[in-house]
């Protein structure tokens, strides 16, 4: 045989095997396989990474190959499997290239966060319009803004587009993003390195002063105190303070009452949850932003699971991406469900448990669950405990030996018996096999 | 406060690295997404799966990478012992040591998530932390969890929303066939051949969790070493009991 014959014949051959078994058999041992040389007429050497390759190879899908083979070369062939001498290189690994940081500035403020990027609805055009006032004119209209919202809704991103706006509109003034639990960070540090007056100074020289997250001062004595001072002199001063929190200032648990009439001395502005146009059209604009084709349904779909908390959407549509790329697909309704499997476990049945299916079935043969985990022989007692024993094979993945430890710490071979005695019943016994689908029936619901 | 370091970052175990994971059907994502962590357009990468299914592994495998990549100092393991201890009493001062502590870290994986449950308010505001602090820094939080955040009732919304925000990858069990791959591969890396039988006998028979196969292939291999037989059913059901 010539050995572009046989190469042609070798592809051939893995393509029918490709469709013969599971993908993930056929990926995990038959794709890595190397054809060798083809030595006399009709023996061939097929090459595997190692010994143990070569063994379970040999075992388990040599006549599946030899079958293969012999079809794709049109006569009988010989195959003698080998450890490859040259095995192919295993994947490179992706990342050996340096860690890629985010760009941030001096001032803490992020690029990507601009009034361009977001998304204004009838749930935040109050917070934005406010916001865009003050990138605007600072220090004239609301003095301290103090922006209240719900987890994950883009007070955070208000924040920082202020700053972005100011930046560029105003490079000569100073503005600063800080979280206040970064502040209440750098407070400590100042009191440990002797360095109290530079980290005052550095606070009440700014012009815009950006706090994010002001309910983590809460209960934090000295930094509230710090953080008081900071505030006072800033006003005095007549720069622009910013605050964001998840609650109004009158709700934070623990804040001295100076600084809440002082939070609530500007304005204050809300931000509510978005409604489901507002959600699509954050899908739509962030898909477009990383180039990925969202469709209307996908969108739709994404926008209906996922209601309150546009970060939690965006994170969700970050998996999508992630996931379409892992898996090579382009993004389809069915990869977005795909992705979004186990974050919408709040609203799905978990997996049935051992002991739901023991209640499940001790309620059904109207005995005790404790009947069912006891050693009583009597039929009424075993019969159900041998079904619900089928039952935690059938509907759970564990092995025997955690069925017999579930059931009284048995030996598995007892559970091996009654799965094996119920499921050849079942046929026969038109009782049984009721029993059998109403319960799963009630277990799977 | 450096020398704090040691009590909270527990050491590697060394066999547990990215070339020794068994890479399967219920794994392959987890996996992809653990070796492009650090390229990914997120802060966070959150493994959801059963006790046994490889998720310390992965956390371990990350690390030890990243140190090597990178150096001693850009990756950290934790568990919620070690950020209890980081974050004590919530105080500022507790605070803001934990955070000093991990500023150069640019990986810090967390285990047991679901272990936080039940712990002070602290230990939950200093991860919080943690992710803000690594985000703003473009490092990366790796978190194994038992429970995806959806199903942890007791997370507080803001750490829920932030772990959200990043990847989410679920490992599922292992099916036979992977279960017999594995079995193949351990008993391999002890230069150990196991006949098929005694692979359908194991597989049908151990718990479905890796640790377990292991501690079950090692026990074997030394009882067939000690008494100088090979490793057969009858040995099997005599050492293991099964």
């Amino acid at each position: 045989m010539q050995n572009m014959e046989i190469e042609n014949s070798w592809q051939t051959a893995l393509e029918t095997l490709r469709t013969q078994v599971a993908p993930r058999v056929f990926d995990m041992w038959l794709k890595p396989l190397r054809l060798g040389r083809a030595s006399g007429a009709n023996q061939v050497d097929i090459l595997a990474a190692n010994d143990f390759s070569v063994q379970y190879v040999r075992e388990h899908y040599g006549a599946l190959l030899t079958a293969a083979l012999t079809d794709a070369v049109g006569q009988p062939v010989v195959i003698r499997f080998a450890i490859d001498p040259d095995p192919p290189a295993p994947p490179v690994l992706p990342s050996e290239a340096p860690v890629r940081t985010l760009t941030v500035s001096p001032s803490g403020v992020e690029g990507r966060y601009t009034f361009d990027s977001f998304v204004v609805g009838s749930c935040n055009q109050f917070a934005h319009a406010a916001a865009a006032r003050v990138a605007d004119a600072p220090a004239t209209a609301y003095n301290p803004l103090y922006i209240q919202g719900g987890v994950g809704l883009g007070k955070t991103h208000l924040l920082h587009a202020i700053g972005n706006a100011l930046l560029r509109s105003r490079p000569e003034s100073k503005t600063l993003y800080i979280t206040s639990e970064k502040f209440m960070n750098q407070m400590v540090d100042s009191i440990r390195f002797n360095q109290q007056p530079h980290f005052r100074d550095n606070f009440r020289s700014v012009d815009v002063l950006l706090v994010d997250d002001i309910q983590f001062i809460a209960g934090k004595k000295g930094t509230q105190e710090e953080f008081f001072h900071t505030f006072n002199a800033l006003q005095a001063a007549n720069k622009q303070i910013v605050i964001t929190s998840d609650s109004f200032p009158g709700e934070i648990k623990d804040l001295e009452e100076r600084l809440r009439s002082r939070f609530s001395q500007g304005l204050v502005v809300d931000i509510h949850p978005p409604d489901l146009e507002t959600r699509m059209a954050i899908l739509k604009k962030k898909a477009a932003q990383d180039g990925l084709d969202l469709q209307d349904d996908a969108a739709f779909f994404l926008a209906e699971a996922i209601q309150t908390n546009v970060r939690e959407l965006e994170g969700a549509l970050i998996r999508v991406s992630m996931l379409a790329s892992l898996e090579k697909e382009p993004v389809s309704l069915s990869l977005v469900k795909e992705s979004l499997r186990g974050i919408l476990a709040r609203s799905e049945p978990r997996q049935v448990s051992m002991d739901k299916i023991i209640e499940t079935v001790a309620a059904y043969y109207k005995i005790k669950p404790l009947d069912i985990r006891s050693d009583k022989r009597a039929r009424r007692y075993s019969h159900p405990r041998q079904v619900a024993m089928f039952l935690c094979k059938q509907l759970t993945r564990y092995s025997y030996p955690d069925i017999a430890y579930e059931f009284g710490n048995r030996n598995h071979t007892t559970v091996l018996y009654a799965v094996e005695k119920i499921a050849s019943l079942q046929p026969v016994d038109a009782e049984l096999e009721r029993a059998v689908q109403t319960l799963t029936a009630m277990l799977r619901k | 406060m450096i020398s704090g370091q040691k009590i909270l970052d527990f050491g590697l175990d060394p066999v547990f690295t990215l070339e020794s994971l068994i890479v399967g059907p219920s794994n392959r994502l987890a996996h992809a997404a653990v070796l492009g962590l650090m390229e990914a357009p997120v802060s966070c990468l959150m493994l959801i799966g059963a006790s046994g299914c490889g998720k310390t592994h992965l956390l371990h495998a990350a690390v030890g990478r990243q140190r090597r990549l990178f150096g001693a100092e850009s990756a950290a393991f934790l568990d919620p012992a070690g950020l209890a201890s980081a974050v004590a009493d919530g105080g500022e001062q507790a605070l803001s040591d934990f955070l000093l502590r991990w500023r150069g870290q640019v990986l810090v994986a967390v285990d047991n998530l679901e272990r936080l449950q039940g712990g002070a308010e602290a230990l939950q505001e200093g991860l919080l932390f943690l992710f803000n602090h690594l985000r703003a820094a473009g490092g990366r939080l790796l978190i194994a969890s038992r429970y995806s955040p959806t199903q942890l009732e007791w997370l507080r919304p803001d750490l829920r929303s932030r772990l959200l925000w990043g990847s989410v990858m679920e490992i599922a069990a292992p099916d036979d066939m992977e279960l017999e791959a594995i079995l193949i591969k351990l008993a391999a890396d002890r230069q150990v051949r196991l006949g098929s039988e005694l692979i359908k006998y194991l597989c049908a028979r151990l718990p479905r969790r890796i640790a377990d196969l292991a501690e079950a292939l090692e026990r074997l291999d030394r009882a067939g070493m000690a008494q100088k037989r090979p490793l057969t059913v009858p040995l099997a059901k005599e050492i293991l009991g099964l």
